[in-house]
């Protein structure tokens, strides 16, 4: 009897409180990147991540939602990933510097990781230009090709936020360039009508489109 | 069917003398060799208390201001007989003794031929037994109890609308309790008195005593008891020996000294201890299922009710539970629980070699909760939560063991921040507890 009360008493103090300890936040792939891109980065991480059991109702619940920042901006589409690590896409407008890496979990618990991130200077072009584009049918997806002219160009990596003279277009913020040049997929929603496309880093160089025609 | 005399629940012994004998009340008026484990008596008198016994064994277990209460532990026998328990104050100057009679029955199975297929009772004394069906070679086996003083029994066998009796020797032996008292006790040098008291089958008037070391002198006479006063020859703690015979009478010689306590009931110093394990399973909805298992062990102090004993219990208990999240794949849950509290058990039913108990319990139960998944640490937390339980045990007498099966209700839950379990609900476990004897 005073055995079993013996490694009773061991198994229980193996056992925590109920309170969640702080998650911590081992490292961040890449830990740098250059001004005007927008990197998905991978953090991995030690959580607990908030959860609920209910044996009655045979049911198991986990809050993964969490809110990284880089730098106080938060990053976007961020999610837990099966391994446990979360991603997330890094503003491309931040500019160059050491940055603290946050995270907070739905329950408010955080980590900080101080200077995890780090942005360094970057090449830019002094504009943009589009090869010329066809009228396309609207809500439908076309390709549209940019080139960086003048400066750095042939050294641009970055992304260009995208907009349309009418409605919306998707996606907003661009692919990376690949020595200077971009081929990238886009939609404008809207009704029919004449529109443009205007290209813009992170510097503040744009490029414009010239006119098409949205048709039904 | 079997019919049982009504017994009254309490005997009450009435003293044989003068009016300063103790008064005794017992717990039980029915002890059936084999099944009865001890019988409490309380005995009501003012000073300190001897106390002797013609069969068994009696050991004084609390005194509460006049209130004595002494246990008597039945003789290892199985035939039916007499116990006579005798109770007197130590320092009465005259032999004011209290005489308990106890009727110890026996149990045995009688194995006859009869008819094929016929259907037997048994009738001993006033009580019946069977009916049992005979086999198809005539064979029939019927279990009896039988009172002391009862030599045959009537066996009524009932075949094809036909009746017979006959009457069967029962093989009883013949036995003629008597027992002795001692006083003052400690005997004292000036000397005292010897009382030696039967049950009156066989008379006192016939008894015998020598005595070496000391004087006898006849006082009185009945068929029920016999009286000398005691007078030492020798200084104090020389020895003196009483040798008590008579035609019928199995000779006893008492060994006593001036100055030395002898017929004082040693003070319980052992409470016998029943340990018991189980092994089952519990139930409470959901995925509050899993496995069970216990060890405890259990007392009857002498202050409760002998159809009464307390214990404490000690179990494990565990369930889980998986489940799958949307993109993250499953998560593990599970539940370690070690309920231990304290618990009471009485008796309901008794027919051997079958009973019925109830228990009911209150539990503290610490446990230990873990949770897993591919996507995190594994997380384990502990806590204590709570359980009261009772429910029904059905044993089963095998030799020094009983046989359980234990059913009982169970609200029990162990609870933390993210955590709601019942471990507990529906238990339904079998085992085993070991009584002795």
């Amino acid at each position: 009897m005073r055995c079993l009360c013996a490694a009773l008493l061991l198994l229980l103090a193996t056992a925590c409180g109920d309170e969640l300890p702080p998650p911590q936040i081992r490292s961040i792939t890449p830990a740098e990147t250059e001004h005007g891109s927008a990197p998905l980065v991978r953090l991995e991480v030690d959580a607990i991540f908030p959860f609920s059991v209910d044996y009655g109702a045979e049911a198991t619940s986990v809050d993964s939602e969490v809110i990284v920042r880089i730098g106080g901006f938060p990053i976007a589409a961020t999610a837990l990933l099966p391994d446990g690590a979360i991603t997330g896409q890094v503003p491309y407008s931040l500019p160059p510097g050491a940055y603290d890496v946050a995270l907070e979990l739905g329950d408010g618990r955080s980590a900080l990781l101080p200077h995890g991130f780090t942005v360094k200077p970057g090449a830019f072009p002094e504009s943009f230009s589009f090869d010329p584009i066809a009228d396309q049918r609207r809500n439908r997806p076309f390709t549209i090709t940019l080139h960086a002219v003048g400066g750095q160009a042939a050294q641009f990596k970055g992304v260009v936020q995208l907009d349309s003279s009418r409605g919306r277009i998707a996606p907003e913020q661009s692919d990376p360039f690949v020595a200077g040049e971009l081929t990238q997929m886009v939609t404008i929603f809207d009704g029919p009508g004449d529109v443009t496309i205007t290209a813009r880093d992170a510097e503040g160089h744009e490029g414009t489109s010239n006119t098409f025609r949205l048709t039904n | 069917m079997r019919s049982v005399p009504a017994a009254a629940l309490l005997l009450c012994a009435v003293p044989q003398t003068a009016v300063a004998a103790p008064r005794v009340v017992a717990d039980t008026s029915r002890v059936v060799l084999g099944e009865t484990d001890a019988v409490v008596l309380r005995v009501i008198a003012g000073g300190t208390l001897s106390a002797s016994v013609s069969s068994g064994s009696i050991a004084e277990a609390a005194r509460r201001g006049d209130q004595h209460t002494f246990r008597w532990t039945p003789p290892p026998l199985r035939f039916p007989a007499t116990a006579l328990l005798a109770f007197w104050e130590s320092d009465a100057a005259t032999p004011d003794v209290t005489v308990f009679t106890l009727p110890l029955w026996g149990r045995t199975t009688l194995d006859m031929d009869t008819e094929p297929g016929a259907d037997v009772r048994v009738q001993v004394g006033e009580s019946t037994f069977g009916p049992v069906k005979a086999n198809a070679k005539g064979r029939v086996r019927v279990p009896i109890e039988v009172p002391p003083g009862v030599r045959t029994a009537k066996v009524i066998a009932v075949a094809k609308g036909q009746q017979t009796s006959r009457t069967v020797p029962l093989d009883v032996p013949r036995t003629t309790p008597f027992v002795v008292a001692v006083g003052p006790d400690p005997l004292p040098g000036g000397g005292g008195w010897l009382a030696v008291l039967s049950t009156g089958e066989v008379s006192a008037r016939t008894f015998t005593a020598r005595a070496v070391g000391a004087r006898l002198s006849e006082l009185d006479r009945d068929d029920r008891r016999a009286t000398w006063t005691l007078t030492p020859t020798g200084s104090a703690g020389s020895p003196i020996e009483v040798t008590i015979d008579g035609p019928g009478l199995e000779r006893r010689v008492l060994s006593l000294a001036v100055g030395e306590r002898v017929n004082s009931p040693p003070a319980e110093s052992q409470v016998p201890i029943v340990p018991h394990a189980l092994l089952g399973g519990f139930f409470a909805g959901g995925a509050n299922t899993g496995f069970a298992a216990e060890v405890g062990a259990e007392v009857r102090p002498a202050a409760v009710p002998s159809w009464l004993s307390v214990g404490l219990d000690v179990g494990v208990r565990s369930a889980s539970l998986r489940t799958s999240l949307n993109g993250l794949g499953s998560v593990h849950s599970s539940v370690l629980a070690f309920p231990i509290g304290p618990f009471a058990r009485a008796r309901l039913y008794a027919k051997a070699p079958f009973a019925i108990d109830l228990r009911a319990g209150l539990a503290a139960l610490p446990f230990r909760h873990s949770f897993t998944a591919a996507f995190e640490q594994p997380w384990v937390e502990g806590g204590v939560g709570l359980e009261a339980a009772a429910g029904p045990e059905v044993l089963y007498r095998l030799g020094p063991m009983e046989l359980a099966l234990d059913v009982r209700g169970a609200w029990t839950v162990a609870r933390t921040a993210h955590l709601v379990a019942h471990p507990g609900g529906l238990l339904l476990t079998a085992g085993a507890r070991y009584v002795g004897r």
